[in-house]
């Protein structure tokens, strides 16, 4: 077997073995559990990066394995520069998630199950990114539906969890059922379920590019927490334990853009995705200043960094509609980018939480002087967020914005720049109230930050400014990927 | 050679200003600097700096080949060693040097906050590319949005950081459209090429990038009614207040506006607009300057005057005129503090000679230097307008800093209320409070009392300068944006009560008991008894006939 095959493998093995030892020798296991699954999720990031020289010389690491051969289904796996990407974001973020939990959460004797079902989710989220198949596709995409919700049940805050599990799950599931009818109808109008096959070519009227495409977008916007389609999130990120709301925000929000990416966008051509151009760009500016708005009326700070997902996802919507190389591979960039920040800004506010039981901004301030590491690496991350040069999220929205002036639609371009604003002032207001001013008398620190919160909040700090000043590794990624898109005309 | 200079007067001072404000980072015991080590610490850097801006200048011959690539598409970023630049990077370094050798002590991190202005303020005087610009001068604007937090404590420095950032954010805004329509229309991000391409773009592109790019400028300047976030406050220290605040940004803008200047007067349609706007934007800040006098704050209406008046010359054509603006910026700042800390006397005396100098300069410009629009009898009026409010300025400014004890309030009104004043009947309560019996405009309009025509008309202008500071500064421009920011906050949380709660969330629980309802209706007919279930099927089956029957 070649490596890249054992690469592939251990991507989705390495948590699928952890959780199976978690759940099996969960008695013994539950002051280790942490440990176990970190090991999982360490494995599973090293062997992304190590199908990256199998990608650098050319290749395409494919693995198939039979699974119901009575219906031809196949366990197709495949790697390729739209994948990668996305993979290595999700190992990431889970092994960061999985660490900010040794310190977040008690050992108990449920952990082990916490665990087990937080390498399931990225279990779910790895396959979903390497499927190249329909089937295996969809299978994936519920696990990880399925792993977060349970997880939301069982290990929610407070009273209102079951209500806001079940809302999740019936949202998500409606765009799951979108994307489902759009593969139903892509199979019966190809009969190949591999994913391979529909980025070759594809015989198709563009009124079944219409349905096709509006099912795909109204499934992934609902992944993607676009406006109108948004009503999930606040609540889940808000009632999630924080190492899950971290993958949710971080990690689960870009699996809308990797579909949106893989599906209309990658097997269907330019002139065929033009009429959703406008629609596209309209929709990411909506969402990206009805989600700032949100978070400035918000009081709960995990619910204006829950809101701030809207705003973001928006921009990414925004230039996925440009259509254009910059707008694509800028919206590319933010999703990895926006992954590092939302962890950081989720991160930060673990930390206040758990210091402070505290999550009504009107009840924090002055916090800076007695948490100047976490201040810092908030304001890091507020600046982040704005957009602020030279820290990373700039260099995706310069793409973004780019590639919208680029379109014949410069004022809906000029509306999302100067829309952007809006995302400073919100920004500047939660950080500047939790962490500086007057010390409120009654604000006492019940429990000090340990190294395993403040360890990956420090390194994702600085991640956020290393990748602001190098952008280059990650758009020569990005760059090779726009090669599968749309038609790779460029 | 060129290289090392370079590295000298934008890397050095950055990095020791990292160094600096991570150190306030580190344990206590690594924090203790004597605070005349770290003033040292600054005027050696910046002397350094100068010396290396200095040899640039007269060795011409000294180039650099320094370009990088950083942004993905945004091309290859160089630096360009043109004298504009290094003049203007010069006259800024400048100042802080003498203001840091004049002035009182510091906190660290101003110090830090200080020295990383420096380097960027010079990187984005000398960068020959857009985004370098951009970038440098996002940097530039958080350095000067931190100052208050650092030096002020409390609420007001923490919304006074927010205030000022926002609004730079906005002219940068504004600059980044500019940007991205010329690199559109260009195809190239380098700055002379760039604007030399773009005066040749129809009318209606121009104008999108002239107005973005007029934006920053307005902005970055404070031209009225934008100077807010210019204003002065004596609780920080002179380096943060006179240097950080009022030199660094307002220089950047006017470079800015020094480069731009061919685009302005590539269309005339923008050139009277914008000639019109500048000069209408001097005029109201001069009214409201003469009733400041003495007060910091009337440094921001003379700002505000300059600025106004700087867009009105660029339009015109008068680029040349333009670095005399930075000149007298510079020193009056310089003299500003300079008065205060040390020699009272010769400050005013200074002064003084800094407001003379102003005057025959705008004077020589008005009659010797005018160009076409000038030149028509309203502008002219206008101008002279202008010119005799900072007359009327410098004068009062000088008696007022000749006789009076500086308080620390930073309320120009109350500063002038707070020494009462005898009532004079022929003068409305608002004007007469405004004066002393010793005072020229006083002694002019009560003394010289055959002079009736001067009288009206100084009392017409004290009276209008006053009712716009109090309807336009204080009841509108001072609330507009804690206005703004509850209309943002208002209608975030009106949207939040009534789309978010009201409608989708109400929309879905509606749905929610709709699909309830039904399902409980449904459960009662379709479940329990067997003749209804027996109905059903017999239903089903009725149906599945009539439909295999009609096919």
């Amino acid at each position: 077997m070649r490596t890249d095959k054992l690469f592939m493998i251990i991507i989705l093995g390495a948590p699928f073995l952890s959780a199976s030892i978690l759940i099996l020798f969960r008695k013994r296991l539950t002051k280790h559990a942490g440990y176990i699954a970190g090991a999982g999720a360490a494995l599973s990031l090293i062997a992304a990066f190590s199908l990256l020289p199998a990608l650098y010389t050319g290749g395409e690491p494919t693995l198939i394995l039979s699974w119901v051969p009575a219906a031809g289904i196949e366990l197709d796996l495949h790697v390729d520069w739209l994948t990668l990407p996305f993979v290595i974001t999700e190992a990431a973020v889970t092994l960061l998630a999985v660490i900010y939990a040794w310190g977040y959460h008690h050992p108990v004797l449920s952990t082990p199950y916490f665990y087990a079902l937080l390498m399931v989710f990225a279990l779910g989220m790895a396959g979903t990114t390497l499927a190249d198949d329909m089937v295996l596709f969809y299978t994936f995409w519920e696990l990880m539906l399925v792993a977060s919700c349970a997880l939301i049940l069982f290990w929610g805050e407070g009273a209102q969890r079951k209500a806001v599990a079940l809302k999740y799950f019936i949202f998500t599931h409606f765009g799951s059922l979108m994307v489902l009818v759009a593969l139903f109808m892509l199979y019966n109008i190809t009969g190949n379920d591999s994913l391979s096959a529909l980025r070759d070519g594809l015989q198709v009227t563009q009124s079944q590019v219409n349905t096709i495409t509006t099912f795909f977008l109204i499934g992934f916007c609902v992944k993607m927490a676009i406006f109108p389609l948004h009503l999930w999130l606040p609540d889940a990120h808000t009632v999630a334990p924080m190492p899950v709301t971290i993958m949710l925000a971080a990690a689960m929000l870009s699996m809308g853009a990797y579909g949106l990416l893989r599906f209309p966008m990658s097997i269907f051509t330019m002139q065929q995705m033009i009429p959703f151009a406008v629609p596209m760009m309209i929709a990411g500016v909506i969402s990206e200043i009805y989600g700032a708005l949100m978070a400035l009326a918000e009081h709960d700070i995990k619910r204006i960094v829950a809101y701030s997902s809207v705003s973001q996802m928006g921009y990414i919507l925004f230039g996925l509609g440009t259509l254009t190389y910059k707008g694509i591979a800028g919206a590319t960039m933010h999703v990895i980018y926006h992954a590092i920040v939302k962890a950081l800004l989720f991160m930060v506010l673990g930390i206040v939480i758990h210091a402070t039981g505290k999550r009504k901004i009107d009840e924090l301030s002055g916090l800076g002087r007695i948490m100047p590491v976490t201040a810092v690496c908030a304001a890091i991350g507020a600046l982040t967020i704005a957009g602020t040069p030279p820290l990373c999220i700039f260099d995706s929205e310069w793409l973004i914005f780019a590639g919208g002036f680029e379109t014949p639609y410069i004022a809906l371009s000029v509306v999302a720049l100067f829309g952007s604003l809006l995302t400073v002032a919100y920004a500047l207001w939660l950080v500047t109230r939790i962490f500086l001013g007057d010390r409120k008398t009654e604000d006492e620190v019940h429990t000090p930050p340990s190294p395993a919160l403040i360890i990956p909040t420090v390194f994702l700090a600085l991640l956020s400014l290393i990748e602001g000043l190098f952008p280059a590794p990650v758009f020569d990624w990005i760059s090779n990927e726009l090669a599968l898109i749309l038609g790779g005309q460029w | 050679m060129g290289n090392l200079f370079v590295i000298i007067l934008t890397l050095v001072p950055f990095t020791l200003g990292a160094i600096l404000g991570i150190s306030y980072l580190i344990p206590k015991t690594l924090q203790r600097q004597s605070q005349r080590i770290r003033k040292y610490v600054l005027i050696a850097t910046l002397t350094v700096v100068a010396i290396s801006i200095i040899s640039l200048i007269i060795s011409p011959n000294y180039q650099t080949d320094i370009a990088f690539s950083w942004l993905p598409n945004a091309g290859i970023m160089h630096i360009h060693l043109g004298q504009s630049g290094l003049f203007a990077s010069l006259l800024t370094t400048a100042v802080a040097l003498v203001i840091l050798i004049l002035g009182s002590p510091f906190s660290r991190m101003t110090a830090s906050l200080v020295l990383i202005a420096c380097g960027t303020a010079n990187l984005a005087f000398i960068s020959n590319h857009f985004v370098l610009r951009y970038v440098a001068l996002e940097i530039v604007g958080l350095c000067i949005a931190l100052i208050p937090i650092m030096e002020i404590k409390g609420r007001s420095g923490i919304g006074a950081f927010r205030r000022t950032y926002l609004v730079l954010r906005l002219g940068d805004a504004g600059f980044l459209v500019a940007i991205l329509l010329m690199m559109r229309y260009t195809g190239t991000l380098d700055i002379a090429v760039a604007l030399e391409q773009s005066v040749a773009l129809p009318s209606p592109t121009l104008t999108w990038i002239v107005a973005g790019l007029v934006l920053a400028v307005w902005v970055k300047m404070g031209i009225w009614p934008i100077h807010n976030w210019l204003a002065t406050n004596k609780a920080l220290s002179p380096i943060a207040n006179s240097w950080m605040i009022l030199t660094v940004m307002p220089n950047l803008g006017l470079y800015l506006l020094y480069r731009i200047q061919p685009l302005l007067v590539a269309s005339e349609e923008i050139q009277l607009f914008i000639g019109w706007s500048g000069l209408l934007a001097a005029c109201l800040p001069a009214l409201l300057a003469i009733l400041q006098t003495g007060s910091p704050i009337s440094l921001n209406y003379v700002h505000a005057i300059q600025g106004g008046l700087a867009l009105f010359w660029a339009t015109n054509g008068a680029i040349h005129l333009l670095p005399f603006v930075v000149y007298f910026s510079l020193l009056r700042m310089v003299l500003y503090w300079f008065e205060i800390v040390t020699i009272r006397k010769l400050g005013t005396v200074l002064l003084v000679f800094s407001g003379i100098l102003m005057l025959s300069f705008w004077s020589y410009i008005l009659v010797a230097n005018a160009p076409s629009i000038s030149r028509s009898y309203v502008t002219m009026s206008f101008i002279a307008f202008i010119i005799i409010l900072c007359g009327v300025w410098v004068i009062r400014s000088a008696r007022y800093h000749s006789t009076t004890i500086h308080t620390t309030t930073t309320d120009p009104l109350s500063n002038m209320l707070t020494q009462r004043r005898p009532r004079y009947g022929f003068f409305p309560d608002s004007i007469s409070n405004g004066m002393n019996d010793e005072h020229w405009l006083y002694r002019l309009m009560t003394q010289n009392t055959s002079d009736k025509l001067s009288r009206g008309l100084t009392s017409l202008v004290l009276g209008t300068g006053q009712w716009l500071y109090r309807v336009v500064e204080q009841g509108s421009l001072d609330k507009i944006v804690p206005f703004i920011s509850r209309i943002v906050m208002g209608s975030g949380n009106q949207i939040y009560r009534v789309i978010e709660k009201a409608s989708l969330d109400g929309l879905l629980k509606w749905m929610s008991r709709i699909v309830q309802a039904i399902s409980h209706r449904l459960a009662k007919i379709h479940t329990g008894k067997l003749r209804l279930n027996l109905i059903w099927v017999t239903l089903c089956i009725v149906v599945t006939i009539v439909a295999l029957v009609f096919q």
